[in-house]
């Protein structure tokens, strides 16, 4: 970077976007947000020189992201990327109570804000791991390739983590939604 | 009809793809159960492609360059000490073999014409295979710096 601020600024503004999906799917609300994400920057320009274009640089940003991230939550919560199969029923059920009465009507016309305030509390239970995965996939619009290469993970296990992550939040929205209101 | 319900992978492949076989799509036709949930599903995935991207309530560029030069600082310290290393080590050599030439130079005396073309012809390969190198590693970076990034 050689102290080229423009440079920085730059890289910065074209990534931010997608580190503060990550920071967010991961963290959530925290307050060390702030500091963790100074942290990933300090760490993608200290280590820009080792960056060996094998891949996209967001993708390297995004992998330092969901690397710090996850050291950053490993020291507090160590239950980060596993839920049983029979969790699964009980956290979209969980999670249909938690949110009951909070959501208006699919029937209604719903903004994009209330869609997204609905998506976010159905997948407040979900553990931080499969909300980045499934943000990073249908909202990103990543290949599951391009997640392998931020998280680390196996390509089956992105895929099962998916797969398990869209039938809990699937469960939780036809909980609370009768078939008319879908 | 085909009375085989569709299992939930299908249903969310079919969610994101809209295709299947055709035989599965013509039970999809004719059932309820399974069309509401591949309508479940594409609620769910319409829901998290329209979702708000997240900001981060502070100004991230403001937050890092500032500290920038600190880190370069690190950087080039470590640069110059390889630099120092690599002149360092060729003075050494150049300085022996001028201290040490009266000694040494019998080496260089029996070399024949021939091992001296043998000789550039290696140097001059090596040199272009690694002239190569460069060039496709360049070639390299281009296009990934040239990719399209993720429009965030």
């Amino acid at each position: 970077m050689d102290g080229d601020r423009h440079a920085a600024a730059l890289l910065v503004r074209r990534t931010e976007k997608l580190v503060a999906q990550i920071v967010f799917k991961m963290l959530g609300n925290h307050p060390d947000r702030k500091d963790l994400t100074q942290d990933i920057y300090l760490k993608t320009f200290r280590y820009l020189p080792r960056f060996r274009f094998q891949c996209k640089l967001s993708t390297w940003v995004a992998q330092i992201s969901y690397t710090t991230c996850l050291d950053h939550l490993q020291k507090y919560r160590p239950e980060l990327t596993t839920i049983s199969a029979g969790e699964e029923l009980l956290l979209s059920n969980t999670c249909a109570q938690e949110i009951a009465g909070d959501i208006p009507d699919a029937s209604q016309l719903l903004s994009i804000k209330e869609r997204s305030v609905i998506l976010e509390k159905l997948s407040t239970t979900l553990p931080p791991v499969y909300r980045t995965l499934i943000t990073l996939f249908h909202k990103e619009e990543l290949s599951v390739e391009e997640i392998r290469d931020i998280t680390g993970l196996p390509v089956g296990t992105v895929k099962n983590y998916l797969f398990r992550a869209r039938k809990v939040l699937k469960e939780s929205l036809l909980n609370h939604y009768s078939k008319e209101d879908l | 009809m085909n009375q085989v319900h569709l299992n939930e992978e299908q249903f969310q492949d079919y969610a994101i793809t809209g295709i299947a076989d055709p035989g599965v799509m013509q039970h999809v036709a004719g059932c309820a159960r399974c069309q509401m949930q591949i309508k479940a599903y594409q609620t769910l995935y319409s829901y998290i492609r329209e979702a708000e991207t997240p900001t981060l309530d502070f100004k991230t560029d403001d937050l890092i360059p500032e500290r920038l030069p600190a880190i370069n600082k690190e950087d080039s310290e470590e640069a110059w000490y390889l630099y120092g290393f690599l002149f360092g080590t060729v003075a050494l050599l150049v300085a022996g073999l001028i201290g040490f030439w009266g000694t040494i130079r019998w080496v260089f005396m029996d070399i024949t014409p021939f091992a001296i073309i043998i000789g550039l012809l290696l140097l001059s390969g090596i040199l272009m295979t690694q002239s190569l190198e460069m060039y496709r590693n360049y070639q390299k970076k281009l296009t990934a710096l040239n990719r399209k990034e993720i429009a965030t």
